[in-house]
């Protein structure tokens, strides 16, 4: 039984923490979110920006856990930044694909992401830890296992959820990307956090690259 | 060869720690003279990457720089002008040739370093892009 984006969205709320950088990606994705209050929430719904780069490059530099989440469209469409995430080591990179197979919902054009003969195989070979969460959306009480697994593997790892199509809830949401809230709130890392993620940014403190 | 003097001072003077971009073969002395000691360079898929990734760097807190053929800017146009410009979000442009279609400032490197300092005073005070341009070899 498949969800819709509103629901996946609010319930992976509580599967994320506080202190995780979570980008939404996309027109549909964003309205859905609604407007969060946790500075590491940001909204971009401009397509004609890769924001998937600039996923790897937060991912690179910081030790905060990276999630981006998007529909197949945007996944087509950036596609080859996606093999240069899947090749990047970043364990602390978690992409949440939701597949509509579809472009816009309103008119319901498709996309090819179902007519790929192994879509989710594609993204496995080229290096992501690949999952399938649809089953945990089923209730919020399932969502304690998906909170575990979210807390012991590392990336670069996608979840794929399969969602409705045509399940818009109609919210909008125009918060814009205010710069000097984020940057203030991924600069801070707590020294003290137990965190599994070793993160490349110890390379750009000077340390030797391991051989 | 003045390409370790450079990064020298890129990396160890002015904090220049994370680039990106497609290798091309002008940038060959660059890319021979880098020490992963004092950077981390990231061979990436096209030049957007590059420019994502270093943005995203940037954000961060990590100084850094697209290394790039000039034929190419014209590729960054629509993320440049979407994220970066609309974001304020600047950053160095090391490329070899004359070519500046994104019209940012460019500084040109010939034999001395101080051109470093200058380019790196103009992105922190005016938090706008630039171009070090060169030609030949470092």
């Amino acid at each position: 039984m498949k969800t819709t984006i509103n629901k996946v969205i609010q319930y992976y709320d509580y599967v994320l923490n506080d202190d995780d950088v979570v980008l939404y990606l996309g027109n549909n994705v964003c309205n859905e979110a609604g407007h969060g209050n946790l500075e590491g929430r940001v909204y971009f719904k401009d397509e004609s920006v890769d924001y998937f780069s600039i996923a790897i490059g937060l991912a690179t530099t910081t030790t905060k856990r990276i999630v981006v989440m998007f529909e197949d469209y945007y996944l087509l469409r950036y596609f080859n930044t996606l093999l240069q995430a899947s090749v990047s080591k970043l364990n602390n990179l978690f992409l949440v694909l939701l597949t509509t197979n579809s472009y816009i919902n309103s008119i319901n054009q498709p996309t090819i992401f179902n007519y790929l003969k192994s879509s989710k195989g594609i993204l496995f070979e080229a290096g992501f830890l690949i999952h399938t969460y649809t089953k945990f959306f089923k209730n919020k009480t399932m969502l304690e296992g998906l909170k575990n697994t979210y807390n012991r593997i590392s990336g670069p790892a996608i979840g794929v959820i399969d969602v409705e199509n045509n399940t818009l809830s109609g919210n909008t949401n125009d918060d814009d990307f205010n710069v000097k809230k984020f940057v203030k709130f991924i600069r801070h890392v707590e020294e003290s956090k137990d965190t599994p993620y070793s993160a490349t940014v110890l390379i750009l403190k000077g340390d030797k690259e391991p051989k | 060869m003045k390409g370790k003097g450079f990064f020298d001072i890129l990396c160890s003077n002015l904090n220049y720690r994370l680039f990106a971009g497609i290798p091309v073969e002008e940038h060959k002395d660059l890319y021979d003279t880098m020490d992963t000691a004092i950077m981390h360079y990231i061979p990436t898929v096209n030049e957007v990457v590059a420019l994502g990734v270093i943005s995203g760097g940037i954000l961060s807190g990590y100084k850094g720089a697209v290394l790039m053929g000039a034929d190419n800017f014209n590729l960054l146009l629509p993320q440049f002008s979407n994220f970066n410009t609309k974001f304020k979000i600047p950053l160095m442009f090391i490329v070899n040739g004359d070519y500046n279609p994104l019209k940012l400032k460019q500084f040109k490197f010939e034999d001395d370093f101080n051109i470093l300092y200058d380019i790196d005073n103009y992105i922190n005070k005016y938090s706008k892009s630039s171009i070090l341009i060169y030609e030949g070899s470092i």
